[in-house]
């Protein structure tokens, strides 16, 4: 999943980003209102997590920002204000969950999942193409019998082929889908990447499912279908 | 004195004193009407007796005129001995009868006149006899005249002989005359009776009048310093409640604050302190730090989660005893809560090697409340049950329903409570160990307090190294109609 966390304290905001793209999601950190609503209108995410008060411009107005702009994106809203006025305010502007700081991460990470099974677009906890099935909560990829642990990189890139089969997927939509916004990959980051992950995929026998378009980029082509 | 009197004036309630206020014109009003409806009364009275007075003038007089008329037509036929001279005397004679008989009946109220009517009336018919004997006499004359030829007498003779009894007429004149002159004597008297009453009438309508007036005046004084007292309170008390407004917000600001900023760094610590557990767990398992730096993170985690809980605590006393109008309750049955009260503390009994029971009865169990505050008191005492009783022993929740309060019992066979220590653990942060572990010394004060604004009481006894009981007594609502069914 790619998720706009907007926090203004760094001290909270960098270890929930490291716990959530420890869980494999793509994590977008934000310390201001006003850039996290550029950001919003730059491209789609599939949770949103708001602090309500930001710099910039509020949780709870960026919040009305996205209903008013007709967006089923889920929110969640993750602050110090602990009131029940304060709960119905940001439940209200078009929340879909509220959690008072400070939060245990599991619980977070719980509700998380759950906002993440609340989407339209949903459809299980599993990935599977062919045989290869790819557990979206655990990082584990199954192919028959055999199973192994991927790390958050690996597991990113390879949600996105999964996603979209059969494609060639150019260097630079990877690393739009793959590399957090302020973050500017090197010029071999995608091919170590994709390395690590044949590796990976060696230990069950699929690493031919990738392959490499010279001069363009990778595409995934599960067997049964070539 | 004069200013004591004042405050005392002061010091009544604004009832009594606006009820004073109208009163005194409405007294002056009435005392007023009294007195000249008394004065108007007596003079009428005086009028009625001042008439009365005229009325039997007018008959003496006319006694004494036909007395005279009677004495003249007589005297006039005995000197002429014409027949029309008669006329007035019979007239005077038909008339004089009647006008005794009215005079004795207006005189009646009067002994004196009573008495003199007597005299009087005894004399005209002397008179009057005289007079017919005289008249009898000269008739006979004239008879005897008319058949034996003229009969001259002198006239001189004739005078002096009809003059004869003249003495009766003038004492019955005299006496009439005296009966007048009293009467007159009374008219002057109610007269100036009369007068005098007149006059005084005036003076009285005049102080009235008066009295009204500075009745009045008062009266529209003390209002107007009712009204600028009642506008003063009225000023003071706007003042105090903008001023209890203000501290409302200033604590609402206050908490808002306190908690964002207590709960920031507590947020930062958790998760940074359960990222770094996540990270932990990456490590090989040989290393041998690995151990000792979990255990050191996860009571990071464990004291951060604490002081959360303390932070959480605290505002919410601090918002509860600054804001104590809490929305009105609803009506609320305990039993559907009790089954969620019951599952917790069979939790915290059997995570602590203890027995539970609890026990209510089948019918509505109806309080005005909120079932989570509500919940959290009872919790509160079910954790504090638990925590302080040894293991195997008994914690043990009860409902007794009495005609007015619906008592809620937490009964445990724990360590107790010191007598000394047992006025004092409601209150905050009070711990009767202070050196254990677990606990801020909150739970009780916050239980206290949900207790306090549900109208309720609560109760505890205990008895050292026997056990513990805490009675909370909520005040019961009558259930809207009788449920045969249960």
């Amino acid at each position: 999943m790619r998720i706009l966390l907007v926090e203004d304290d760094p001290e909270q905001r960098e270890p929930l980003q490291t716990a959530l793209m420890r869980s494999g999601h793509l994590v977008d950190g934000v310390g201001d209102g006003a850039i996290a609503q550029h950001l919003l209108s730059d491209q789609p995410y599939d949770l949103l997590i708001l602090d309500w008060m930001l710099p910039g411009k509020d949780g709870i107005t960026l919040c009305r920002h996205v209903r008013h702009a007709q967006q089923a994106t889920p929110i969640l809203l993750l602050t110090a204000k602990d009131t029940t006025a304060d709960k119905v305010q940001g439940l209200d502007a078009g929340a879909d969950d509220y959690l008072v700081k400070p939060v245990d991460v599991a619980e977070l990470l719980a509700r998380v999942r759950a906002l993440r099974r609340r989407s339209p677009h949903w459809c299980g906890d599993t990935l599977q193409v062919a045989a290869l099935q790819l557990h979206l909560d655990t990082l584990q990829l199954c192919h028959h019998d055999t199973q192994v642990q991927l790390k958050s990189a690996e597991f990113q890139l390879l949600e996105y082929l999964m996603r979209h089969p059969r494609q060639v997927l150019t260097h630079g939509q990877l690393e739009q889908a793959l590399w957090t916004w302020d973050a500017v990959p090197e010029s071999n980051a995608i091919a170590s990447r994709m390395r690590r992950l044949r590796q990976r995929l060696r230990l069950l026998g699929v690493e031919d499912w990738i392959t490499t378009v010279y001069g363009m980029g990778y595409c995934f082509q599960p067997p049964s279908i070539s | 004195m004069k200013r004591w009197k004042l405050t005392h004036w002061q010091m009544l309630p604004v009832r009594v004193r606006g009820g004073g206020i109208i009163a005194i014109p409405i007294v002056c009003l009435i005392t007023s009407l009294i007195a000249v409806a008394w004065l108007k009364m007596s003079l009428t009275e005086d009028e009625m007796w001042v008439q009365h007075t005229q009325v039997v003038r007018l008959e003496s007089k006319r006694l004494l005129n036909a007395l005279i008329d009677a004495e003249t037509g007589m005297r006039g036929y005995g000197l002429t001995q014409r027949e029309e001279f008669l006329t007035p005397y019979h007239e005077a004679r038909r008339v004089i009868p009647p006008s005794l008989i009215r005079l004795k009946q207006l005189v009646q109220d009067n002994p004196t006149q009573v008495a003199q009517m007597e005299i009087i009336h005894n004399q005209v018919q002397e008179t009057l006899m005289l007079l017919e004997q005289k008249v009898m006499l000269q008739q006979e004359l004239k008879q005897q005249r008319g058949q034996s030829g003229e009969m001259v007498v002198a006239v001189a003779e004739l005078y002096d002989w009809l003059n004869a009894g003249k003495a009766a007429m003038d004492n019955t004149r005299q006496a009439i005359d005296q009966f007048a002159a009293v009467e007159e004597q009374l008219l002057r008297d109610r007269q100036q009776h009369q007068a005098q009453y007149r006059q005084i009438t005036w003076r009285v309508l005049w102080i009235a009048g008066g009295l009204g007036l500075v009745g009045t005046a008062l009266a529209v004084h003390l209002f107007w310093q009712l009204e600028g007292e009642l506008t003063t309170q009225a000023t003071h008390l706007q003042a105090a409640n903008r001023q209890l407004t203000a501290v409302c917000t200033q604590l609402e600001r206050f908490t808002g604050n306190a908690s964002h900023e207590l709960r920031t760094p507590l947020a930062a610590i958790l998760s940074n302190a359960q990222v770094a557990l996540m990270d932990l767990a990456d490590w090989t398992e040989t290393d041998p730090q690995r151990e000792a730096l979990h255990q050191r993170l996860t009571k990071i985690v464990a004291l951060t989660k604490r002081m959360s809980e303390l932070v959480q605590q605290l505002l919410w006393l601090a918002r509860q005893e600054g804001n104590p109008a809490i929305a009105p309750f609803a009506p609320l049955d305990l039993r559907s809560w009790l089954l969620q009260w019951a599952s917790i503390g069979q939790q915290q009994a059997t995570d602590a090697g203890l027995t539970f029971q609890a026990h209510w009865p089948d019918e509505p169990l109806l309080v005005s409340g909120d079932g989570v505050l509500l919940g959290q008191a009872v919790t509160n005492v079910l954790t504090n049950a638990c925590r302080y009783s040894p293991a195997p022993g008994t914690v043990r929740l009860e409902v007794i329903p009495t005609p007015a309060d619906l008592i809620l019992e937490v009964r445990d066979t724990g360590m107790g409570i010191p007598p000394e220590a047992l006025p004092h653990v409601c209150e905050q942060f009070y711990r009767v160990q202070p050196g254990t572990s677990h606990g801020f010394g909150l739970g009780l004060a916050i239980t206290q307090q949900i207790i306090t604004v549900h109208g309720g009481k609560l109760r505890i006894t205990s008895a050292l190294g026997q056990g513990t009981t805490v009675a909370i007594a909520l005040p019961r609502l009558k259930p809207p109609f009788e449920s045969g069914s249960l």
